[in-house]
């Protein structure tokens, strides 16, 4: 490192140096005035610290401080001296030509109107399609009921969902919990992936819960794009009640073999085998037996499951709309989905607006194909790159990544909450990215199209003073 | 003009024309900004040498009095009641305690394993870098006194050899603080010896209360003794033990690696600074955590400033430090308090409040002589910003075990130092330029632990 960074910072010295060098006879043989000595000047100067800090951003390991630093002062420092050597050239012109046509200069107020109406619309385009492509994805049922089949509920994605909520459960213990609470949900943490694929095998497998989310999905949107002031869904809980039920046994030797808890101590042992077990189904299963007792055990702690369940006599249905009844009134339900099916056709039509400022914009000023194409250059190519840059920063949204403060809800729902949004997040990235990138490419082939003329003498100019700057042959 | 120009070659000098001149001083120019800025590029990778640019607007003051509003009727504080401690035997704070020490030690699954951060790897690390207190000072990290090879008072308390005379008391003083910086410590100050921050109460336990099985704590192993020292103390040698900046950036295990490693070095370099007092005749002892309040005396030996977290604000390393001391007889030459805008920029940043993912750090614009956070872990009397103590004990645990170091990553004042944050450190000079400063470090970037940063720190090259 040493070795590169003097020859880094060597180097760097010795072109600001040449660079201010140049500049001087440059300016000199033109006879410029002091002004845009000064922007060129400090142009170099930006130019030079931004790649100094960039350099000794990265050593200290900061990338982000590293690609700020080359924005902020290369960036400046190119604009300033794009503005410097401009102005001097434009100085230099404007000396040789005739005063333009006063007349010509002049901007019609339909002119005014319509570049702000064009500006409004290359803002707001990009705003009001994300919008439309959230509210676009959310009302969808199929899109989501495939995703949370596919991504949340799947055998290939559960154990992921469940050891991502178990992070954020840890991350957000409330200062009251238990110890205990604690260690369980530590050692559920502890899990491996096919044990809890296994757990779900005897609970819950993939094609009941695939089933059950269906129903929901379907009961919800019949509800929001329904006349039904609650929804009417009911979910068969009896299924899963007659999967512990049936499995109890395996559900206890997968306790024993899974469940990161300490070996009976000799005392337990013996009264283990002599048969004593107890009617306490927490204690039986507080340690792990050796596996020739586990064998034993299981019926007796799946009998004592089984009557723990008939007697606490869980619902075999729950009746989600009656639920609701109970705690929503009606008045309240019936505005939430009010505002609920306003916000999803806003977010469908919303886009229509910037286009309509468009065609507005464009039925002020355009009267030929050419000026058409003049008008919707800029737009175009602003609006595309700017969706774009939207676009492609949604998936590391810093809300979605920040550290996690206190919240009123369970840490497992933060953390799938989280989950889902960094997914729509990147849904919603390739939902902008293929309109803007059109828009972007279509603006960009007419700028150059409309603007050839303009562009090959900026560019003789330019190719003049940066020959100068750097010493080499004029054209 | 003309007959000075004969003469100077005539006398063969060389006189170069204004056009020479500028190239000359433009040339020697770009030679300093090459020569500097290569010097601070280096030092960017192995830590960082001083900077001065603190130094434009510091203020030096006679006493911590004059510093900082402090009550005539401050109370001494139990050491019972420091969070740390408490999580041995409150109930509002044990649960934190006991379930981050089982997670820590591998005794129970941490939720975020496998995340960046939380590899195996990165646990062996934290625990390789613990290795020094765990073994010659065992739980010195919590506060625990005198326990191990490196914490014995008696050792020291009593030395056998001569006792040296020193006329001069600002040569000893200044070879005090060099033999110190010498022997391990990033930063070393004198401060005299002030019983307000000797907690009133030790609170001493024995290294083996703990039955790591059972998870559970032997009360009877616990007991509170008088802070009253065997000898009477003139000065106390305040020590700071730079933490990796790099390793902070990282979560999990990886950033608790950095204080690990601090608080091994801590008790084997105040073990050695008590030696070489012990060396010229001096009683001295060597703490940690323990015995007093740290910071405080760090303020009193011109180490640092107090920070909205708690934390002391080095001028070098920021909050990036860990801090012991020497209590020695030997009368030394005092350093000054030295303030340096932080308690200025503190009311206006808050980012550690803001990021602190417990809520422990309190967010209110100025602080107070009173304690209105309810937390039994505060001492009023001096006014500052209280805390709640008790949710860094739950961050600890949350954390997965790793204990937790967002606030000192987060701070502005942490960064190496290089020559590109002069400008910054300015800026946290000037009463306009503490708002910029704080936009410009979340603009930039600083101050996040990122999943990046673990493959990095792993990936760091000599």
């Amino acid at each position: 490192m040493t070795t590169t960074g003097i020859l880094f910072f060597l180097l760097l010295g010795g072109l600001v140096f040449f660079a201010f060098g140049r500049i001087i006879s440059f300016t000199k043989s033109r006879k410029s005035e002091m002004r845009f000595l000064v922007l060129l000047y400090l142009s170099i100067f930006l130019i030079g610290f931004g790649l100094a800090w960039c350099y000794t951003s990265f050593l200290e390991n900061e990338p982000r401080a590293a690609y700020m630093g080359l924005i902020v002062f290369c960036g400046l420092g190119l604009v300033l001296g794009f503005v410097g050597l401009w102005n001097m050239m434009d100085s230099e012109t404007a000396a040789v030509d005739q005063v333009p046509d006063e007349l010509s200069r002049a901007i019609s107020w339909k002119k005014a109107v319509a570049a702000v109406l064009l500006a409004l619309f290359a803002i707001t385009l990009p705003a009001t399609w994300l919008f439309k492509s959230a509210t676009g994805i959310v009302s969808d049922r199929e899109q989501v009921s495939s995703y949370l089949g596919e991504k949340i509920l799947s055998d290939k994605a559960l154990p992921g969902v469940i050891k991502k909520g178990l992070e954020y459960e840890a991350w957000l213990t409330r200062i009251e919990e238990p110890l205990m609470s604690r260690i369980v949900k530590s050692a559920i943490s502890g899990i491996e992936p096919e044990s809890m694929l296994e757990l779900f095998g005897y609970i819950a497998p993939e094609k009941e819960r695939l089933a059950m989310l269906n129903d929901a999905t379907t009961a919800l949107y019949d509800w929001i794009e329904g006349e039904n002031t609650y929804p009417s869904l009911t979910l068969q809980t009896g299924v899963y009640l007659n999967n512990i039920e049936s499995n109890a046994e395996n559900l206890v030797l997968w306790m024993f073999k899974n469940f990161p808890i300490p070996g009976c101590g000799s005392v337990q042992i013996g009264e283990l085998e002599q048969g004593v077990y107890g009617n306490d189904l927490k204690k039986l299963i507080s340690c792990i037996p050796p596996e020739s007792l586990q064998k034993k055990i299981a019926p007796i702690a799946a009998a004592l499951l089984n009557a723990q369940l008939a007697e606490n006599s869980p619902p075999q249905v729950v009746d989600v709309g009656a639920k609701m009844k109970e705690t929503a009134p009606v008045k309240k339900i019936t505005t939430a989905k009010l505002h609920l099916n306003r916000v999803l056709f806003a977010g469908s039509a919303i886009w229509l607006i910037p286009v309509a400022l468009l065609l507005i914009g464009l039925g002020l000023v355009v009267r030929s194909g050419k000026e058409l194409a003049v008008w919707l250059a800029w737009p175009f190519f602003i609006t595309g790159l700017l969706g774009l840059f939207i676009g492609s920063r949604l998936p590391g949204l810093s809300f979605l990544h920040s550290v996690p403060h206190e919240a009123e809800v369970p840490g497992a729902v933060v953390g799938i909450g989280r989950k889902i949004g960094i997914d729509l997040a990147v849904m919603l990235e390739s939902a902008m990215f293929t309109p803007f990138l059109i828009l972007a490419v279509a603006g960009g082939v007419m700028l150059v199209i409309t603007r050839r003329e303009k562009i090959m003498s900026m560019a003789v100019r330019m190719r003049l003073s940066l020959g100068l700057v750097f010493g080499k042959q004029a054209v | 003009m003309d007959n000075s120009s004969d003469k100077n070659e005539q006398e063969g000098k060389y006189k170069p024309s204004r056009r020479e001149l500028i190239k000359l001083v433009s040339a020697a120019g770009a030679g300093a900004l090459v020569g500097g800025a290569s010097n601070s590029a280096m030092a960017a990778s192995n830590g960082g040498v001083s900077s001065q640019t603190f130094s434009l607007f510091e203020k030096k003051y006679e006493t911590i009095d004059d510093m900082y509003d402090i009550s005539k009727d401050i109370r001494r504080f139990d050491q019972k009641y420091t969070a740390l401690m408490r999580g041995m035997w409150d109930e509002e704070v044990r649960p934190s305690t006991i379930s981050y020490g089982a997670k820590k030690s591998g005794m129970v699954p941490f939720a975020q394993e496998g995340t960046p951060g939380y590899s195996m790897v990165d646990w062996a690390l934290h625990w390789a870098a613990m290795a020094g207190t765990n073994t010659c000072a065992p739980l010195a990290n919590l506060g625990v006194r005198g326990a191990g090879n490196y914490n014995d008072w008696s050792r020291h308390a009593n030395p056998t050899f001569k006792r040296q005379t020193f006329e001069d008391k600002a040569e000893i003083s200044k070879k005090v603080k060099r033999a110190a910086r010498f022997l391990g410590a990033s930063l070393a100050g004198i401060a005299p010896y002030d019983e307000r921050w000797t907690y009133r109460k030790w609170f001493d336990i024995d290294p083996s209360m703990m039955d790591v099985k059972s998870m559970e704590i032997q009360h009877d192993k616990m007991r509170e003794t008088e802070g009253v020292f065997p000898f009477k103390p003139k000065s106390v040698i305040a020590l700071a033990f730079e933490m990796d900046y790099n390793a902070l950036q990282a979560p999990g295990f990886i950033s608790g690696a950095a204080p690990a490693l601090a608080y091994s070095d801590m008790p084997e370099v105040a073990f050695k600074v008590a030696e070489f007092l012990n060396l010229l005749g001096y009683k001295s002892i060597p703490t940690g955590n323990d015995t007093g309040m740290s910071v405080p005396i760090a303020v009193q030996a011109g180490l640092g400033e107090l920070s909205r977290m708690g934390l002391l604000i080095t001028k070098k390393y920021g909050p990036r430090v860990r801090l012991a001391k020497v209590y020695t007889d030997l009368e030394l030459e005092y350093d000054k308090p030295t303030g340096f805008g932080v308690w200025e920029f503190c009311k206006r940043c808050k980012k550690c409040a803001e990021i602190c993912p417990s809520g422990a750090i309190n967010i209110d614009r100025d602080p107070t002589v009173k304690s209105s956070t309810g937390s039994k872990s505060n001492n009023p009397g001096v006014k500052k910003w209280f805390q709640r103590q008790e949710r860094c004990m739950l961050q600890f645990d949350r954390n997965g075990g790793t204990g937790c170091s967002y606030c000192i990553t987060a701070c502005p004042y942490n960064k190496l130092d290089t020559w590109i944050h002069d400008t910054a450190k300015l800026l946290t000079g000037m009463p306009v330029g503490r708002d910029i400063a704080r936009q410009l470090d979340d603009a930039f970037g600083y101050g996040k632990k990122t999943a990046e940063a673990a493959e990095a720190f792993w990936n760091k090259e000599d």
